[in-house]
């Protein structure tokens, strides 16, 4: 797009004519509406480094920041209040923006990875010991990318060589040194992962929510019993989120359709075009037995509706949902970030 | 069909359709206010001037017999930026100042949809392009040091494939 040649804006900046129009001379509320129009992403990089302005507005405007940092436009976000029954029945939401930084991640490390010839897992180490392994799935995710060099472990297939071993781990250094910026100020926005919260969204994101949904429950206790054995099944499900992340995430602004994996169960339906759903049995040592699927959802916009949760009725006043409790602000960690910073 | 008379702030008397001067809200809550004829009395847009209020007319009279949008903002209709109707795009071709212009009086006269028409054209002019590229089009100056553009370069390396 050019300038035009009749605008007095176009060379050098020069002292703007009081009355002539330029996007610098739009007040914030009027450019706070249009960098909502523009792909959250954009907004945390590009846009972010154009100007001072600029910068402030994504950083400090309530709206923007929020949009930006987490996907969601706070008008089209809708919040179900606490007390909504069925807890495990309600999809867990985290927000596109965290999924996407996380989705980048893994496609950097599994593109390595597939390189060395490696596999990547994480460390059970997890102090808040969950009844739920999805959501401990989620937790750990996210903790691996809060803390990356305590968080992965990997196991080496035929012994490469010590070379190798090196590499990886001044890669996975460098990818904690570029990422270390943004999981500061990209929030989870669910505060807490069983928080009975369900997000209606719509998205320009990929990656838009995940759901966990347990059929048979373990007590929290029963965890323990994992140790640092990861059971196989928990590598497989790992291996396979890796390996659909770094598929199946779109490059760039998260605006297209995304491509279908090689081999990928691909659920396509009317209101969640994509979707990728692992389902895993797992048995423990006290006879602990439950079955848990994880679900990822793409494809924007997209609509969710639960009969559960839709026959609850919406509060009529969502300015102070309940999900702001542990705090508003987008710049400081909360939400899960809040979780994990007792890991370091 | 009654007929109103707009003022712009360069003193150019435009006669327009009630129905269609209606599309901006202010007008419609100032008439209503007045409650009765103005069709002897000119209605002043003290913020806009006669161009600009040419080309917003323009759009009112093609948009005059749209839907009014859904009070609950709730609704899925909520397009994407680059849904922009094709009359709409065409409409949107002028120079900067005058986009700008349009988006101003589209805000103060509060013709939503035709705000949300001009954000998403300007959007459309940001997306996809490097910051240098959103600068040189919009002629922002950079007013970062190189210390803290730097650390900006820095703080995306984590977006660059």
């Amino acid at each position: 797009m050019e300038v035009p040649a009749s605008s007095p804006a176009e060379s050098e900046p020069s002292p703007q004519l009081p009355d002539s129009k330029t996007i610098s001379s739009l007040a914030p509320e009027i450019l706070e509406l249009i960098l909502l129009h523009i792909p959250a992403i954009e907004l945390l990089t590009t846009c972010h480094a154009v100007c001072k302005k600029w910068k402030n507005i994504i950083e400090t405007s309530e709206e923007v920041g929020f949009y930006a940092t987490t996907g969601l436009r706070k008008s089209e976000l809708k919040i179900y209040p606490r007390g909504t029954k069925n807890v495990d029945e309600i999809p867990r939401f985290a927000t596109p923006m965290a999924l996407e930084v996380l989705s980048r991640f893994w496609r950097k490390l599994a593109r390595n990875c597939i390189d060395l010839k490696l596999e990547v897992g994480i460390h059970p180490h997890d102090e808040t010991r969950s009844d739920n392994i999805g959501e401990y799935l989620i937790r750990a995710s996210l903790a691996m990318f809060a803390d990356l060099h305590r968080a992965i472990i990997y196991t080496f297939h035929d012994a490469p060589p010590i070379t190798n071993r090196t590499h990886l781990n001044l890669y996975i250094k460098g990818l904690y040194a570029q990422f270390n910026s943004i999981v500061k100020r990209v929030p989870l926005l669910v505060p807490r992962v069983d928080a009975m919260c369900a997000f209606h969204a719509l998205s320009s994101s990929n990656w838009a929510y995940i759901r966990c949904k347990r059929t048979n429950g373990l007590m929290a206790g029963h965890m323990e019993m994992v140790g640092i054995d990861m059971p196989p099944n928990w590598y497989e499900t790992l291996y396979k989120l890796s390996a659909m992340t770094f598929y199946y995430s779109p490059r760039g602004v998260l605006e297209e359709e995304p491509q279908k994996p090689h081999g990928t169960p691909v659920c396509l339906e009317d209101t969640e075009k994509a979707k990728f759903s692992l389902k895993f049995h797992y048995l423990f040592g006290y006879g602990g037995e439950g079955d848990e699927s994880i679900e990822f959802g793409s494809s924007p916009p997209y609509v969710v509706s639960f009969s559960e949760v839709s026959r609850v009725p919406p509060p009529n006043d969502f300015s102070e949902p309940a999900m702001m409790e542990d705090g508003g602000s987008p710049q400081k960690p909360r939400g899960i970030f809040a979780i994990l910073s007792r890991y370091f | 069909m009654s007929t109103i008379k707009l003022l712009s702030s360069d003193n150019a008397e435009l006669a327009v359709d009630k129905e269609v001067a209606e599309r901006s809200i202010l007008i419609k809550n100032m008439l209503e206010d007045v409650g009765g004829d103005m069709s002897d009395q000119a209605i002043p847009i003290p913020n806009v001037n006669e161009a600009v209020l040419r080309k917003v007319i323009e759009w009112c009279e093609h948009h005059k017999s749209d839907p009014p949008p859904p009070a609950d903002e709730d609704s899925d209709s909520r397009k994407k930026s680059t849904d922009i109707e094709e009359w709409d795009q065409k409409f949107m071709q002028v120079d900067q100042e005058m986009l700008f212009e349009i988006i101003l009086a589209a805000n103060y006269l509060d013709i939503k949809p035709l705000l949300d028409v001009g954000c998403k054209t300007v959007a459309n002019m940001i997306k996809g392009k490097s910051p240098e590229e959103i600068r040189k089009t919009f002629n922002i100056q950079n007013d970062f040091t190189p210390e803290e553009e730097d650390q900006i370069r820095r703080e995306n390396e984590w977006a660059e494939e």
